[in-house]
């Protein structure tokens, strides 16, 4: 698995990275809580080296979403 | 809950529409069955003591039961006279200082069809039977269901009562809640009346309705339904403490059928209560009635036109002998002109009708002679409902007399 | 005077019931969208309309002023987001989005502040609009109860979901028959769940008919909602006569019918969404869950996420994001203005301000201590540390109950009361 992305989320939501996809939202996976979240904004914040405002995290709502908010910014995930 | 799916799953049952077809058979099936466990029960009413003994059957059963009305045998005809008596609460002669809507006091009061039936048997009218169809605030639309249901009995001589402050009022055309006003099964019977099956009857209306005549478990549920709660009571007393019985915070008087009282109150009154108190600032019936009857509608387009001339002319197309009366309105209205006024209109437009339905077996009362009701008492600030009907219902006898005399007719030509 | 404006629900869904045996074969004739749409807002105006006609008037008007703010909401973003540089474009675009959310929550935040005016506003004004329409619809109007614009608190977060996530760029520009076909699906009208536009949407590839699976899975879910509304509840209904009756009772019965009440209180509001779910499936729909075994959480923030899902997800994703949420430093901020706005969206009552701030209490408690834990090492996997989170847990949460129905006064004589407090 060489999906940069994916494998931060695994990382975070401690889920195996073969069960995510661009699917996988707050509402189908339970490790995916509040807190979770936090941690995944700064991961992402840390490993792609940007800063996202809220408009863009509000958008984040699945990794697929998430995906192309940071296409959105020039980084290639 | 959620899991039906995964259940299912387990099961390894796949839905198919072979699969549905069969589970609404089930469901047919069983519906049937369980209807011929239930014992069949009569329909209470709210009359039953006013009329003990009598040639009186009241008709109407309890409220919001789809079946209307009573499972009653037919009297014989020919050894009876049969009378079909539409009223609203005004055919009721009230006990002195009683609520007016205090339902489960009906043995207190006394009803006018029982006087008048009294009455016609001291004319020699002797074998006049009653069926009654007697249910409080009935509106303009109630009065034309009622008319159909009581014309399916096939009565000699038909009486409809006609509140004057409610036949031209298009702020109640009907009552809002009144099972009377969702009647799919009667309009469903003519074409013309069809438009309204989509208009008042709600879709579970039709539903009810349809399973009501379908299904014994279904009609007999009204009849069981007191028992039912006892039932759930003593179920919720067998497991938990009852409570004792205090109250915290006043307990609020508040109305179930709110619209008309809305509309008055804010549109015509502009939410100023006055006009409608006493000193002790409670609301004066007669104060009531005196708004209400100046929301009448005298438009030949209202649909509450449109309804009285169906009811007249599904009267006429009968060729059963009929009688409309306008209920008398005390003689103290006039204290308030523009209502007098209002209910003067309401009698003008009935002797328009009596002009062109009129007949010798239609007959309009629109006026009664002064002397009858010089010793009626009515209730205390109120000008509809009687506490004693003077000769009321000796004046109605002696015309129900007259009528029963005239010639047994064929349809009227139309 | 006091006018009697409760609505009981169950008439409305046996209305949607009747009427879903109509809808369904008719969806193999109208296979376009558009037709389907347009079956489905005549449906949900028609069954609105058995409440009363006005209802009907009322949420037209709201959900066209809805399609109108969420097309500006979308032209102005999109002309931000495709002219990074125009300035002037993204304040604009952010001017629309706020005047949008404002209009589209100031009638429930009237109704919300005084009732009975915005009651007599609607009722008399929608009503007026009626008489220009038709006579007789207008007449049978005048007979219909009076009512609160029931369903509004449900409508009025749909609405703003649509609109936030257009703003976010996740949903674009509706047409008209779409939007109102959001605005009108009928088994949401009432007493919601607050679906998301992408519940309906026809993205997902929709065949626009049930599949036999949906027939049974949606019939045995709507059974078993009935079954839930109409028998479990009648059965527990005498429990709530202790809001009104608790002075002078034993402390052991008022507990008793308080935790009793709980269940009566969770069985209703979730056999409504049973029924709206099963509904919404024999339609062929497959809407989210609303509740998930509340009463067993472990904590308070397992219990938000199984108690009236859809609105702690819309509260997650436009209030707890926004302000901060995913934030370190604005966390705590956020978990207590979501908790408060939840609260809120019930009534704007000092009672659910304070049924707010405790359910915040409770849940940055609740984080404290599974952060203390964790360092700690302490686990809790033993099913007696297991069983003995979810007794606090119910225990926190039921506790609050009689906060959501009674006056602050109240609920607090209520407490004494409970607590033996004399």
């Amino acid at each position: 698995m060489s999906d940069a992305l994916l494998n931060l989320f695994a990382d975070v939501l401690e889920v195996d990275a073969s069960k995510l996809n661009d699917n996988t939202s707050p509402d189908n996976t339970s490790q995916w809580d509040s807190l979770a979240a936090m941690g995944l904004v700064v991961a992402i914040e840390e490993k792609f080296g940007i800063q996202l405002n809220t408009k863009e995290i509000m958008k984040m709502t699945s990794i697929g979403l998430a995906r192309e908010t940071l296409r959105a910014k020039g980084v290639a995930v | 809950m959620r899991s039906i799916d995964a259940f299912l799953d387990i099961l390894g049952y796949r839905a198919s529409w072979a699969g549905i077809v069969r589970i609404a058979l089930w469901t047919v099936l069983f519906l049937w069955l369980a209807g011929l466990m239930i014992p069949e029960r009569a329909r209470q009413d709210l009359f039953s003591t006013n009329v003990a003994g009598l040639p009186i059957s009241p008709m109407i059963t309890l409220e919001s039961d789809p079946a209307f009305i009573r499972d009653v045998p037919l009297p014989e005809k020919g050894k009876h006279f049969r009378i079909a008596w539409i009223s609203d609460s005004s055919s009721i002669l009230y006990k002195p200082g009683a609520k007016l809507i205090d339902l489960t006091k009906m043995g207190d009061h006394k009803l006018l069809a029982v006087k008048t039936l009294e009455a016609l048997r001291g004319l020699g009218l002797a074998n006049a039977h009653i069926d009654l169809f007697l249910r409080v605030s009935l509106r303009c639309l109630e009065t034309y269901t009622l008319t159909k249901l009581a014309l399916e009995r096939h009565p000699d001589l038909l009486i409809i009562s006609v509140s004057p402050v409610f036949i031209f009022n298009n702020h109640a055309v009907f009552k809002g809640d009144s099972h009377f006003a969702k009647a799919s099964a009667v309009w469903g019977k003519n074409i013309d009346t069809w438009p309204w099956l989509f208009l008042m009857p709600s879709p579970a209306d039709h539903l009810w309705a349809l399973l009501t005549h379908r299904f014994t478990v279904f009609s007999q549920a009204p009849v069981y339904a007191e028992e039912i709660d006892a039932l759930k009571h003593d179920f919720w007393t067998s497991l938990f403490p009852p409570l004792k019985n205090t109250q915290n915070g006043e307990k609020e008087d508040s109305m179930t059928e709110n619209s008309l009282v809305f509309w008055v109150i804010q549109r015509y009154l502009k939410g100023d209560l006055s006009v409608l108190l006493n000193d002790k600032n409670e609301t004066v019936n007669s104060k009531w009635y005196r708004q209400v009857i100046r929301l009448s509608d005298f438009g030949e387009n209202s649909f509450n036109h449109l309804i009285v001339r169906k009811t007249l002319e599904t009267l006429k197309n009968s060729g059963v002998k009929a009688i409309i009366y306008i209920e008398q309105a005390s003689q103290a209205m006039k204290d308030d002109p523009g209502a007098w006024a209002i209910y003067q209109h309401v009698k003008d437009t009935f002797r328009a009708y009596e002009k062109e339905y009129g007949s010798d077996k239609i007959r309009f009362i629109i006026d009664v002679p002064p002397d009858v009701l010089a010793k009626a008492v009515y209730v205390t600030d109120d000008d509809i409902h009687f506490e004693q009907e003077g000769d009321m219902d000796k004046f109605l006898a002696q015309q129900i007399f007259e009528l029963s005399k005239e010639p047994e007719g064929t349809k009227n030509e139309h | 005077m006091k006018f009697n404006l409760d609505y009981n629900s169950a008439s409305f869904f046996v209305d949607l019931l009747a009427l879903t045996l109509l809808i369904i074969p008719l969806l193999w004739v109208f296979r376009k969208p558009l037709a389907r749409h347009i079956l489905y807002i005549f449906s949900g105006i028609y069954l609105l309309s058995f409440i009363a006609p006005r209802l009907a008037v009322f949420y037209l008007f709201y959900w066209l002023i809805v399609s109108a703010l969420q097309r500006a909401v979308y032209i102005t973003e999109h002309k931000a987001v495709s002219q990074p540089d125009n300035l002037s474009a993204a304040v604009v675009s952010r001017l629309v989005f706020w005047c949008a959310i404002i209009l589209t929550l100031i009638p429930m935040l009237y109704w919300k502040i005084d009732e009975w005016s915005l009651v007599t506003f609607i009722n008399l004004h929608a009503n007026d609009t009626l008489a220009l329409l038709n006579k007789t619809i207008w007449e049978i109007d005048l007979t219909r109860n009076i009512y609160a614009p029931i369903g509004l608190s449900f409508a009025t977060f749909r609405a703003l979901d649509l609109i936030i996530k257009t703003y976010l760029g996740l949903i674009g520009k509706l047409s008209v028959d779409r939007l109102l076909f959001y605005g009108f699906f009928p088994p949401v009208l009432v007493v919601g769940p607050i679906i998301e536009y992408e519940e309906i949407s026809d993205k997902n590839d929709h065949p626009g008919v049930p599949a036999p699976d949906d027939l049974l899975n949606g019939g045995f879910r709507t059974a078993w909602g009935f079954f839930k509304v109409l028998f479990l509840t009648s059965l527990l209904q005498p429990s709530t006569m202790i809001l009104s009756h608790y002075q002078g009772q034993d402390v052991l019965t008022i507990w008793i019918y308080l935790f009793v009440y709980t269940w009566f209180f969770y069985i209703n509001f979730s056999g409504y969404s049973d029924i709206a779910i099963g509904l919404a499936r024999l339609h062929g729909y497959k809407l989210k869950e609303n509740f998930n075994n509340p009463f067993f959480a472990r904590n308070v923030v397992e219990f938000w996420s199984g108690w009236h899902i859809s609105l702690y997800r819309f509260a997650r994703r436009n209030i707890f994001v926004p302000l901060g949420g995913y934030r370190k430093e604005k966390h705590i901020f956020a978990i207590a203005c979501t908790m408060v706005a939840i609260a809120l969206w019930h009534s704007l009552s000092p009672s659910m301000v304070v049924y707010g701030f405790y359910h915040a209490a409770g849940v940055i408690a609740n984080r404290h201590f599974s952060e203390w834990r964790t360092k700690k090492g302490i686990k809790l996997d033993h099913p007696l540390a297991q069983a003995l989170c979810i007794f606090v847990t119910y225990l926190f949460v039921g506790f609050a109950f009689p906060l959501i129905t009674l006056p602050l006064g109240t609920a607090m004589s209520f407490y004494a009361a409970l607590l033996g407090i004399t």
